[in-house]
């Protein structure tokens, strides 16, 4: 029992808006995570509005400059073999890698969080088949599965679609890191389930005859919306890289270049054996400075709410 | 309890009926079981109890850490389910009622730190189909006045007392004949504690609603209840009006339990007698349970479980289970 | 008690103590945390308190009032947001509270806390005779032979039996934890003892045990003892002498018998009558309404006017100073005048009273 009796007469308005400010205000708090949001924010602007930043995506028939330009005042990053200049690519990068992953994120979430939720709270048997279920998803190799899923969704959702602008070849992608990343999500997510399913106020709600969807709803979900939140801004580093490394094989769209679709057209004009490191250096370091930005503030949301448990205890 | 209730609760069947109900929690298996193929042993944390409550009766149930009041709290509410023995309201089996109300230890952890005090209550309302113009009632009977500067806050901005006033709130929204409290007050303060009795009497008092009161604290047993039942390792071994159990305890455990409460009255104070060491955790002794640490203890204490019997001296309702409980000094 | 749990070898006083001065005096002792919009609470406001050895003194009072503060200034355990505004707290002469204080790192081998809930306070892999022996390791600097010896003897002398000490903290019922961490505490025979509300969580029999565990303690060492908790009965069965706080305030103080067989703050009769007593075949209490003030907006006053059935205009103004009465009574209430020195007449205060249990 904390030693407050204060009685403040805010408003449940007040209260609402201030959750969510409470984060942020905590994490603005630290200064590595100040450091992250400001880097994330950078990233957000260049992925809605590229053009306004670097003007419209070159491509190699509008491509200007000689190939293989290293850093210069005119190409800060560069260029690329087919001329084009670095910044402007890496700058359209971001806006795919930043979808994919926000997508893929979203998949995660919601079928990590929707299956963890049911297996720790059920229980038994039923969490025992989720779980098992699960483990599965976690060792199926996630570009096997990218061969296997690509025609069949192409054949489901058919060539021409666009989901926020990233076409087919990209959401097959989504698909794919979503449907091989939700099982860690699952387990955190059933951990805490876990716990929370034997805290009164839960066997309260079960006392008064509250259906366990219900109690899903309002009582669990409400309480781990921080834990996803966490996770998810994690499993978004995870699915920038994931990305970038099917991009990096080949399994990318030529015509919407990522970060990782551009270092794998970086290895195939061999940059490497041509000294040309800002081929690589442009994207990645954006996947780096991505990532690591992302990891921050998921640790120290997490380290937050721990400290949030440690001191209510 | 008003002459008018008492009369027509002695005609009638006790409202809750709890007979020979036991509960044996698995134990996990250990290695060492594994190896030597044993069963898990099991903890029994309710041995064949027997308990009546009659409308608008408050019943106390005492008893140290682990003697089984939280465990028969959960079978009366139907939380969880009796290995052995019946529970019935008004003789409805636990699938069937809905008159039964819990109060629960915590005021901090039963109230979800993410919904409203009115979404607390109107949750209930909502799953058993009763109308929501209840939500302000509750609030009202539970003195959380006015009622509209409750419903929207957050269990954050109340006091320990306050929050377990809208758990009580909750449980009388439903409209229920009886109201488990395991260990209301324990965890608020004295002026708070004075504030919460008050309220439980006085809705006894205005709705007929009865209560089991939880507690470890023969003080508040003491002043609050009508009567009082005795719980020693999963099993009543001394219940009676709480003037009978209290005044003139007949156990020897009662006597252990009443001596080692602390006294504010200058007279009372520093006669503890205690008894030694703490409940077994495991196996229960033959015999009379207490009897590892009971200061009249006999070899005939051994050789069988006294049964529950009419105290010595006492009136019918007072009962205990002691094969010396006519032999024991009287009480200074 | 055997002469290893501690008091073997004559106490060392620290540098600059001096064995003339009273063991532990705390005056005036203000301290004030700052809080996230950048006001400031004042959570102990000007207490003073003391303690002689082989002396029990209670302090109580409601939950806020700042007892834990209190002790967290005593041990320079304050949280990071809070400091000491003003006062001394001395041990033996001297000043704990002074600016580069004495002692900062040494202070718990001369006092020792023992705090509620003592799972969280015992490491959860380490079994509980190493726990005690690390202590007095680490903290007396004995050889680890010497030191297993002695935590198994301290064990003894708490009551764990012997088959248990080799136990994980876990494996303990919650009696034995807290023997445990009593154990630990007197690993360095401190010369003051604080429990804040060291049996809350326990149930009657165990409380009645760790309660007589710690007066044989105080009996047998000299140990000053501090109790903190919010049951007045345990303070009447243990103690010499009491404090009672409201709102970071010391309102009335004296000895056991005399506060506790004439109270004369209404605070006080109301804490005393608030709680039934089975023992003594009471079912009346007081009942106090409302609730402690939010210390980070106190009212100008008497913090307990709002809640007082004698308060009357100038309770609501003026703060009510503390006078000291014979027999080292104090009493902050304007309601009793200092007149000749002598104690006042009590003033029964008109609390609502309910009549529990009345058929
Ligand atoms: N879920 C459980 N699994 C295994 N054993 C349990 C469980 N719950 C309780 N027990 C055991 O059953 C016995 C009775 O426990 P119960 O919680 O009913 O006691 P209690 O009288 O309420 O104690 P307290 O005063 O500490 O709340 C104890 O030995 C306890 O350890
Ligand atoms: N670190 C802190 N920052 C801000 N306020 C604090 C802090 N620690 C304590 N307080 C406030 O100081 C006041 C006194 O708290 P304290 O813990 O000393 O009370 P207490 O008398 O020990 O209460 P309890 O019986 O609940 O333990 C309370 O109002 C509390 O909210
Ligand atoms: S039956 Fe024997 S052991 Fe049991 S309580 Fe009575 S005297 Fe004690
Ligand atoms: S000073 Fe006034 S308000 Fe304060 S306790 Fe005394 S009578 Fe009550
Ligand atoms: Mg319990
Ligand atoms: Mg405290």
């Amino acid at each position: 029992m904390s030693g407050s009796t204060t009685v403040t007469l805010s408003t449940r308005i007040r209260k609402r808006v201030s959750g969510g400010n409470r984060i942020m205000r905590m994490l603005l708090h630290r200064w590595d995570a100040r450091v992250a949001i400001i880097i994330l924010s950078l990233l957000t602007l260049s992925g809605v509005a590229p053009e306004a930043l670097v003007g419209p995506l070159q491509t190699a028939t509008t491509a200007t400059a000689d190939a293989l330009l290293p850093p210069s005042g005119t190409h800060l990053f560069g260029t690329d073999d087919l001329g084009r200049d670095l910044l402007n690519l890496t700058v359209h990068g971001a806006r795919i890698s930043l979808v994919v992953g926000a997508l893929s994120a979203a998949i995660t979430l919601v079928i990590g969080g929707g299956i963890g939720m049911i297996a720790g709270y059920r229980g038994g048997r039923v969490d025992a088949l989720l779980m098992r279920v699960a483990d599965t998803f976690l060792i199926l190799p996630t570009f096997v599965l990218a061969l296997i899923l690509a025609p069949i969704l192409r054949e489901l959702i058919g060539d021409q679609t666009e989901i926020f602008g990233i076409r087919t070849t990209l959401l097959t992608i989504v698909a794919v890191i979503g449907f091989t990343s939700w099982s860690s999500t699952a387990r955190i997510v059933r951990s805490q389930t876990l716990s929370l399913r034997e805290r009164t106020f839960v066997e309260r709600a079960r006392l008064v005859g509250l259906s366990p969807m219900r109690i899903i709803a309002r009582h669990i979900f409400p309480n781990i919306r921080t834990v996803l939140l966490a996770n998810g801004i994690v499993v978004i580093a995870g699915s920038i890289l994931t990305e970038s490394t099917l991009s990096f094989i080949g399994l990318g769209d030529p015509f919407q270049p990522s970060w990782g679709t551009i270092l794998g057209n970086a290895q195939s004009a061999a940059a490497p054996s041509l000294g040309a490191w800002w081929f690589i250096a442009a994207p990645g370091c954006a996947i780096l400075i991505t990532v690591v930005a992302c990891t921050v503030i998921g640790n120290a949301i997490d380290e937050l709410l721990d400290r949030d448990v440690r001191v209510r205890r | 309890m008003s002459e008018q209730l008492r009369a027509n609760t002695s005609a009638s069947a006790p409202l809750l009926r709890v007979r020979g109900v036991s509960v044996t929690y698995a134990a996990q298996r250990s290695i060492a079981d594994l190896l030597a193929r044993r069963s898990a042993s099991g903890i029994v944390a309710l041995d064949s109890v027997d308990l009546d409550v009659n409308a608008g009766e408050i019943v106390a149930v005492v008893g140290e850490s682990g003697s089984g009041k939280t465990t028969l709290a959960r079978v009366i509410a139907g939380l969880i389910a009796a290995d052995e023995g019946v529970v019935e309201v008004e003789g409805e089996g636990p699938n069937d009622w809905r008159s039964v109300g819990m109060v629960f230890q915590d005021p901090y952890e039963t109230l979800d730190p993410k919904r409203t005090l009115g979404e607390f209550i109107a949750e209930g309302l909502e799953a058993q189909g009763l109308p929501m113009d209840r939500v302000d009632t509750a609030l009202e009977a539970a003195e959380l006045l006015p009622a509209a500067a409750f419903r929207d806050r957050v269990p954050e901005e109340l006091s320990g007392g306050q929050r377990q006033r809208v758990v009580i709130a909750g449980a009388l929204a439903l409209n229920p004949k009886l109201v488990i409290a395991d260990e209301p007050v324990s965890m608020l303060d004295v002026s708070m504690r004075a504030q919460i009795l008050a309220l439980i009497e006085q809705l006894r008092r205005d709705q007929g609603i009865a209560w089991i009161f939880i507690t470890h604290d023969l003080s508040l047993a003491w002043a609050i209840s009508d009567r009082v039942v005795v719980l020693y390792l999963g099993a009543v071994v001394e219940e009676g009006t709480a003037e009978q159990v209290l005044r003139n305890p007949a156990h020897p455990y009662t006597r252990a339990l009443l001596a080692a409460l602390p006294s504010t009255d200058p007279g009372a104070a520093g006669t503890h007698s205690l008894a030694a060491g703490e409940i077994p955790q495991g196996d229960t002794p033959s015999g009379c349970r207490f009897r590892n640490r009971c200061a009249h203890a006999i070899e005939a204490c051994a050789l069988t479980r006294p049964p529950l019997e009419v105290a010595p001296g006492g009136g019918a309702e007072h009962r205990v289970a002691c094969i010396r409980a006519a032999e024991l000094p009287p009480l200074s | 008690m055997s002469a290893a749990a501690g008091a073997d070898h004559a106490r060392q006083l620290p540098e600059g103590a001096d064995a003339a001065s009273p063991l532990l005096e705390i005056r005036g002792l203000r301290v004030s945390f700052t809080l996230s919009d950048g006001r400031r609470l004042t959570a102990v406001d000007g207490i003073n308190l003391s303690v002689a050895p082989g002396e029990a003194v209670g302090l109580a009072g409601e939950s806020g009032s700042g007892k834990s503060t209190a002790v967290g200034a005593i041990m320079g355990l304050l949280a990071p947001n809070g400091r000491i505004d003003a006062g001394s707290i001395r041990y033996r002469g001297l000043d704990l509270a002074a600016k580069g204080a004495p002692l900062r790192r040494t202070r718990w081998r001369e006092i020792a806390v023992v705090f509620q809930g003592s799972l969280v306070a015992l490491n959860p892999v380490i079994k509980v005779r190493d726990q005690v022996a690390e202590a007095i390791e680490l903290r007396l600097g004995e050889p680890a032979e010497v030191a297993q010896e002695k935590a198994k003897l301290l064990l003894h002398d708490v009551g764990i039996p012997e088959k248990r000490i080799n136990a994980y903290p876990h494996q303990l019922s919650g009696g034995q934890r807290q023997r445990a961490m009593l154990a630990v505490a007197l690993s360095c025979s401190p010369a003051v003892l604080i429990g804040d509300e060291p049996t809350t969580a326990l149930d009657v029999i165990v409380q009645a045990q760790i309660l007589e565990l710690l007066d044989r303690m105080r009996q047998e060492y000299g140990l000053g003892l501090i109790l903190i908790t919010h049951d007045l009965a345990v303070i009447a069965d243990m103690c010499d002498r009491v404090a009672i706080m409201y709102a970071g305030r010391i309102v009335e103080s004296g000895s056991v018998k005399e506060i506790f067989s004439a109270p004369r703050h209404p605070y006080t009769q109301a804490l005393l009558g608030a709680a039934p007593d089975a023992r003594a075949g009471r079912r009346t209490i007081k009942v106090l309404e409302g609730h402690p003030p939010d210390l980070s907006a106190l009212p100008p006053g008497c913090h307990f006017a709002p809640r007082c059935p004698l308060a009357d205009a100038r309770c609501r103004e003026e703060d009510p100073p503390t006078i000291e009465y014979a027999d080292q009574v104090t009493l902050a209430c304007h309601r009793y005048s200092l007149g000749d020195g002598k104690l006042p007449t009590p003033i029964d205060a008109p609390y609502p009273t309910l009549e529990l249990g009345k058929r």
